[in-house]
C-alpha cells in the first residue's frame, strides 16, 4: 500500500505522510480507518520505526489522523472532494486573468478551447 | 557523581580522538556520541577513515591522543564487564577459520551467560548457514554472516559494524538491515555501522555521522539533514568570490554551464543577500534556483 523512494531529496518521514494523505484523497483510506501501526509499518517498509513514528506524529499534529490510546492512530480527515483540489489553482487563475486585464468571457473561451 | 553516572549512559564517546599510522594522521580530533538506542550511520569515502574510527572506538586501537569511551570507561582498557557489553563485526571475518561453524559457535557462546541460542538460530536458518561445514570453506559473504552471529549472540547493549554488509548479495543486505532494525527494536540496542552505501544508512539510521578525511564533518539526524541542505545552480559565469560571504557553504563545483554550490541552513534571507551579491558582480540579476537532494548527491558534495 505504501512505496518509499530512497535517494530522493523528500525525507522518507515526509514521503509517508504524503501518501497517507493521498490515500484519504481517493478513498483508499476512510475516515474512522485505522493506519497500520508503527512496527507494522516500519516492518512492510523495511525503514527505521523512528522515521514512522515521525510521520505519524506529523499526521497528528495536522488534524489527519488522531492517537486512540490502545488502539491506534485512527483517519479523522474526510478526503477532500475534487472541487477542493482545484480550487487554489482556479483562484490564482482567476487573479493572474485579472492581473492581465482578461474579461471574464475571454477566459472562459480559452478554457472551452482547452477542453477538447 | 552524576556527570559520571550520565557518561556510563553514553555507549560509545570519541572525544577529540586523533589516530595516525607512520607519521599519518588518519583521524584527527574527532568527537562523536551516540545516544542510547539509536541506529547511526557511518558514512564516508574509500580511505575517510571509517575503519580505524571504529577500530578506536571499540578498543582495538590506542588514540594517540584524545579519548574513546564505552559505557564511560575507556575503550582500550575497560573491564570485561564492559567489554561483554560490546558486540564487534569486523570488515572481513578471518577468525577461526578452521573451526566448523557449529563448534566456533558454541565456542564463543561459552563465553558468555547471556548467549541467546534461539536469537542465533533464528539467523542462522534464516541466512542459510550451514552449521556442518569449516568457516574456511565459506563464501566470503556466508563468512561475513558467521561473524555477524558470533557478534549478536550475547545480545550486546553496544553493536558496532564495518561494512557489514559489504560482501552480502542484494537479497541477503535487506535481511540483515532488518535484522538490525530487529535488534535495536528488540532489544534496544545501539548500533554504529559504517558503509558508503547511502540508501542501506537512509533506510535504516534515523542518525549519520559523515568522515571525511578523518574529520566528522556531520553528526546528526538523517532528514535533518536533507532538509537544511540544498543546491544551489547560478550561472557559471558567477566566481565563488560570490558566495564566500554566504555563510553554510559546504562545497560546490562547476557542471557545464552551471556553478552548482551546497550550503546548509538555506533561507530567504540567504538567497536575497546572495541574489544581490551577484547583482553587483555582474550587473544583471540570475534568480538563485535551489533544488533539495538526495542523501547520495548530499553525500558526494559535502566530501568532494
Amino acid at each position: 500500500m505504501f512505496t518509499i523512494k530512497l535517494n530522493s531529496g523528500v525525507p522518507i518521514y515526509r514521503q509517508v505522510f504524503t501518501q497517507v494523505v493521498r490515500q484519504i484523497d481517493c478513498g483508499k483510506l476512510a475516515k474512522d480507518e485505522l493506519l497500520p501501526s508503527v512496527r507494522q509499518m516500519a516492518t512492510e517498509l523495511g525503514v527505521n520505526p523512528m522515521t514512522i513514528s515521525k510521520a505519524y506524529s506529523l499526521l497528528e499534529s495536522e488534524g489527519i489522523v488522531e492517537r486512540k490510546r490502545g488502539v491506534g492512530m485512527v483517519v479523522i480527515k474526510k478526503a477532500e472532494k475534487p472541487v477542493d483540489y482545484l480550487r487554489p489553482g482556479i483562484e490564482s487563475l482567476v487573479a493572474d486573468a485579472k492581473q492581465l486585464g482578461l474579461s471574464q468571457t475571454q477566459l472562459n473561451q480559452m478554457i472551452k478551447k482547452l477542453w477538447k | 557523581m552524576k556527570n559520571s553516572s550520565l557518561k556510563a549512559k553514553i555507549p560509545l564517546s570519541l572525544v577529540n580522538a586523533s589516530k595516525g599510522f607512520d607519521g599519518e594522521k588518519v583521524l584527527q580530533d574527532v568527537s562523536l556520541d551516540l545516544e542510547p538506542g539509536t541506529i547511526t550511520g557511518l558514512l564516508g569515502r574509500n580511505a575517510a577513515g571509517k575503519t580505524t574510527l571504529i577500530r578506536t572506538a571499540v578498543g582495538l586501537l590506542k588514540p594517540d591522543s584524545g579519548q574513546a569511551n564505552l559505557f564511560g570507561y575507556s575503550a582500550w582498557d575497560c573491564p570485561a564487564s564492559i567489554r561483554r557489553r560490546v558486540g564487534y563485526v569486523s570488515q572481513k571475518f578471518d577468525d577461526m577459520l578452521w573451526l566448523y561453524v557449529k563448534d566456533a559457535i558454541s565456542l564463543v557462546g561459552s563465553f558468555y551467560e547471556t548467549w541467546d541460542h534461539q536469537l542465533v538460530e533464528r539467523f542462522r536458518d534464516e541466512w542459510d548457514v550451514p552449521l556442518d561445514k569449516k568457516i574456511q570453506t565459506l563464501s566470503q559473504g556466508q563468512q561475513q554472516k558467521v561473524g555477524i552471529l558470533l557478534a549478536i549472540g550475547h545480545r550486546p547493549d553496544l553493536l558496532v559494524l564495518d561494512e557489514p554488509v559489504a560482501s552480502l548479495d542484494p537479497v541477503a543486505r535487506q535481511n540483515f538491515l532488518r535484522t538490525l532494525l530487529m535488534l535495536n527494536d528488540e532489544i534496544g540496542q545501539t548500533i554504529l555501522f559504517s558503509s558508503h552505501i547511502t540508501t542501506d544508512i537512509e533506510r535504516i539510521a534515523a542518525d549519520i555521522a559523515i568522515l571525511h578525511e578523518g574529520k566528522i564533518t556531520y553528526h546528526g539526524g538523517v532528514d535533518k539533514l536533507k532538509e537544511s541542505v540544498q543546491c544551489l545552480f547560478l550561472r557559471a559565469d558567477c566566481s565563488l568570490d560570490n558566495i564566500r560571504d554566504v555563510t553554510g557553504v559546504i562545497s560546490s563545483r562547476v557542471d557545464g554551464n552551471r556553478l552548482q554550490v551546497w550550503v546548509r541552513d538555506w533561507d530567504e534571507e540567504k538567497s536575497a543577500q546572495l541574489g544581490e551579491q551577484i547583482f553587483e558582480a555582474h550587473g544583471s540579476s540570475t534568480p538563485v534556483l535551489t533544488e533539495a537532494v538526495g542523501l547520495e548527491e548530499l553525500f558526494m558534495g559535502m566530501t568532494s
